[in-house]
């Protein structure tokens, strides 16, 4: 369209004019045909900025402006200088000669964390769920940015304030290390602990803030993102000022990358995961979850194979099995929800041959390719632990108190997960049927089942003894706490017997999964409509013209 | 963006194909089925609660259908929401803004949201802000301009990208009559421009003036589509006429009672009102037979239906 006709046909009705001379235009517009060195300078610099997520302008010129973030920051502020006054007039003189670091560090510690944990948390929850309470979302939806990219820009601005925070306290950890008393690397690890940990909390309070649709959950949800802020802030403090300050953790690097970094791949999971709660419910939400979840469960292996070996403990094992049952029931049950007819945009990706779709349908959406993807990871991550347990085990490696070999809880524990996550499959399928993809209806049958499972036997020896046994027996095999505990602390029980027995009932269970599962793998991949073909072709010519006209432009 | 490159879709540049949407027991658009061609401007009237917003966000791409497809420029807005939002200027008839942001700071967000950069932002920048009238207020606080000029920025914000289409719903509503005809003549201009409009408005006599073509939707069915003459011709076999009479209208009301083909006579002082069935080349012979009879007709003229009398007869004011 022509750009000048429009706006010069309205200019006199339209554009006002103060006195007869034209308006400026705002600052933010840069001169397009700016000569000189600033005009090339301020192309250059805008070159740069324009590269970064839209989102994270917005809500840094919204944050410099905003009285809550002041107030913050100088709070913050004078919390430091305040304890960094106390602490000299408190240990003076012997400030000069005896190190005091570690005290002043403590408190340094708390106000940081005060920010970083309670004020970043709360404010990126807050953020996403008023752009999609207050309308201003919607606007953002029909712009070309992704979901992703809008909720990376949420997250890109919550770094962005930890980084001014940090920038507030550096002089007074420069300070503390001075005063020494407290190693440098001490006060990193700290800071990339509060770093990591913030993170976390904050990734969770954006996926909390997709979930929180209306006022009332939304408080509802905030209540619950404090309360874990609070006990986050509790036991983080009692970690660091324990483990950290006391710098027991010296020689144990990896011992503490490698949580560090599951720790981080849980931030990309949340983070995904809130893109894909706000995403179009037509888009493959899935396979990239997917991928996440995988890279963390290989992180995960890591983290423990690492942990048996440097502690020459095969209770890591057992401990990493259990948790990775544990991780993928409560995955499966949110994958269960998943829309069961999937749209044809999917389709369009869905693999065309036998081969392909017998490879990769896991991971496309849809609650059986998730069920199946859940378990097949999962007994995968069980059998390399089970393999490393069983090298352990061979090598003469100390055992522990455990006795238990790793055979018999990959027994166990995939027949758990079978069982209890193809039960949830099974009873919330109508359910799902009837009001439409949701993880409500399953995660109400996973917790029930988890409570059956363990009232149920209870219910069972009442009836027969009239009284609660104390003592463990094959009975309450589906008591999967108490089996854990029990077999791990291999007493009074056969472990090949209850792990057989709670094997072959799993078994039975997948196999009826199994044959629902066919529908999901009867999709066929559509063709991609010729206009689509034709609009991706005019967009690589549209960019290609775009990049050419822009040498030219710089040429010139 | 608009390229030189790219050659321009030929087919509609909006369609419904069949849409409907159901919210619980509520079919809030039902079976609603319609074309705009590129460069037109398509009115969407209709009560409140007819599905006009429904199907203004199902296109916009912010709701799914329940069955049934809508198209910008032949690219579902179901299955390619991206693609249809490239194309897609959508103006709501209730927005949020940002608090501690300003009009140039919203604009220059909502350009690099959708992918402008450089040189290319800051033309069209000052070109919306031309456009729209909001240079002046530039550096104000959104939360502190007025019903007009936010609508104002609404739309410099849905045509900050040059979009080949734009969803406009409800543009004019609580806009004092200044700010209306302003609006007005803003999408005038931009029709003229060549871009396709979807309008809904309660001010229906100034679709009648802007819109090419209308569709009258009620409790979710679209009840007319036609252009505004076409409706008119379709909504009444029969015209309707005035005379106005110097002097005694007796006479005349019995010249007017002989003649077979006027039906529904009657008079308010000076001035006759009747149907007639004729077209409107036999209608001089009405005149006629009143000269003939020494009437002195001072007005003789066809009563014209507005958009208004057309949208009180084709729809019966139900609600869901």
């Amino acid at each position: 369209m022509s750009e000048v006709d429009p706006a010069t046909e309205l200019s006199s009705s339209l554009s006002p004019q103060v006195d007869g001379a034209a308006i400026p235009y705002p600052s933010l517009a840069l001169d397009p045909d700016g000569q000189g060195l600033v005009g090339k300078l301020e192309r250059v610099f805008d070159g740069l900025v324009s590269h970064l997520n839209p989102i994270l302008i917005k809500e840094a010129r919204q944050s410099l402006k905003s009285r809550q973030f002041l107030i913050t920051f100088f709070l913050l502020l004078t919390a430091s200088v305040g304890w960094t006054v106390i602490g000299i007039v408190t240990y003076s003189p012997d400030i000069y000669y005896l190190p005091s670091g570690m005290d002043l560090m403590s408190g340094y510690y708390l106000v940081l964390s005060m920010a970083m944990f309670v004020f970043i948390p709360l404010v990126a929850f807050r953020s996403l769920a008023a752009e999609l309470d207050e309308g201003t979302y919607e606007m953002l939806a029909i712009t070309r940015l992704s979901a992703w990219r809008i909720v990376s820009g949420k997250m890109n601005s919550a770094c962005l304030q930890m980084l001014i925070y940090f920038s507030a306290i550096f002089p007074c950890l420069a300070f503390c290390y001075l005063l020494r008393g407290i190693g440098l690397s001490t006060i990193m690890l700290t800071m990339v602990l509060v770093l990591v940990t913030s993170l976390v909390l904050t990734s969770f309070g954006l996926v909390l803030s997709t979930i929180a649709k209306g006022r009332t959950l939304q408080t509802f949800l905030l209540v619950g993102l404090v309360a874990l802020v609070v006990f986050t802030e509790f036991m983080m403090s009692l970690f660091i000022m324990e483990e950290v300050f006391s710098e027991r953790w010296s020689g144990t690097f990896l011992g503490y990358f490698l949580p560090i970094l599951v720790a981080l791949s849980f931030v990309v999971l949340f983070l995904s995961a809130a893109a894909s709660r706000i995403a179009p419910v037509t888009e493959n939400r899935s396979t990239r979850l997917r991928a996440i979840m995988l890279v963390q469960q290989v992180l995960w292996i890591v983290t423990i194979v690492y942990a048996a070996w440097a502690t020459e403990e095969i209770e890591f094992i057992t401990l990493g099995m259990m948790m990775l049952t544990v991780y993928w029931f409560f995955v499966g049950i949110l994958v269960c929800g998943e829309a069961r007819e999937l749209s044809p945009r999917v389709l369009r990706e869905w693999p065309s041959t036998y081969a392909t779709r017998m490879l990769l349908s896991w991971w496309m959406p849809g609650p059986g390719t998730g069920f199946m993807f859940c378990l097949s990871t999962a007994m995968a991550g069980m059998i390399t632990l089970a393999a490393m347990g069983l090298l352990a085990w061979s090598s003469n490696v100390t055992l522990g108190n455990s006795g238990t070999s790793p055979i018999y809880l990959i027994l166990l524990n995939s027949g758990y997960l079978f069982g209890y996550l193809g039960l949830v499959r099974l009873i919330s399928m109508p359910m799902l049927k009837r009001w439409g993809p949701t993880f409500v209806p399953p995660i109400i049958v996973g917790v029930l089942l988890l409570f059956l499972g363990v009232v149920g036997p209870s219910v069972v020896d009442v009836v027969l003894a009239g009284r609660v046994s104390g003592t463990y027996n094959p009975l309450h095999a589906s008591n999967w706490f108490w089996t854990w505990e029990k077999t791990f602390n291999s007493q009074g029980l056969r472990p090949i017997e209850v792990s057989l027995m709670v094997f072959i009932v799993g078994t039975f269970i997948l196999a009826v999964n199994l044959i629902l599962l066919f529908r999901e793998f009867k999709f066929q991949r559509v063709a991609v409509p010729d206009r689509v073909t034709e609009d991706k072709r005019e967009q690589r010519l549209a960019e290609a013209g775009t990049a050419s006209a822009d040498e030219s432009e710089s040429v010139s | 963006m608009n390229s030189p490159l790219r050659t321009p879709w030929q087919g509609p540049m909006i369609e419904l194909q069949q849409l409907t949407k159901v919210f619980g027991d509520t079919r809030a658009v039902n079976n609603v089925s319609f074309m705009v061609p590129r460069g037109s401007v398509f009115g969407y009237i209709g009560p409140n609660g007819a599905g006009k917003t429904t199907s203004m966000r199902i296109l916009s791409t912010l709701e799914l259908p329940t069955s049934g497809d809508a198209f910008i420029e032949g690219l579902s807005s179901v299955n390619d929401p991206d693609r249809v939002r490239r194309r897609l200027g959508f103006m709501p008839d209730a927005f949020g803004t940002y608090s501690d942001t300003n009009c140039a700071e919203y604009l220059d967000f909502f350009a690099r949201s959708n992918g402008l950069v450089g040189r290319e932002r800051t033309r069209r920048l000052r070109w919306v802000m031309d456009f729209t009238g909001l240079r002046s207020m530039s550096e104000k606080p959104i939360n502190g301009l007025s019903k007009g000029m936010r609508q104002r920025l609404c739309l410099g914000r849905a045509l900050i990208h040059d979009p080949s289409t734009l969803i406009l719903d409800e543009p004019a509503a609580g806009l004092d009559p200044r700010a209306r005809i302003d609006l007005r003549q803003i999408i005038r201009t931009l029709a003229a421009d060549g871009k396709t409009i979807l309008i809904s408005s309660h001010i229906l006599s100034e679709l009648a003036e802007m819109c090419d073509r209308v569709g009258i939707i009620e409790r979710g069915t679209l009840l007319a589509n036609d252009t505004v003459a076409g409706l008119k011709g379709k909504s009444k076999p029969h015209q309707d006429l005035i005379v106005l009479i110097d002097g005694d209208p007796t006479a005349a009301m019995q010249v007017l009672s002989e003649i077979p083909t006027v039906a529904n006579l009657e008079h308010r002082g000076q001035a006759i009102h009747f149907q007639t069935g004729v077209g409107a080349d036999r209608r001089i012979e009405i005149l006629h037979r009143l000269c003939d009879a020494r009437v002195r007709v001072l007005e003789y003229r066809p009563v014209d239906e507005s958009l208004e009398d057309l949208f009180l007869k084709v729809t019966t004011g139900q609600v869901q």
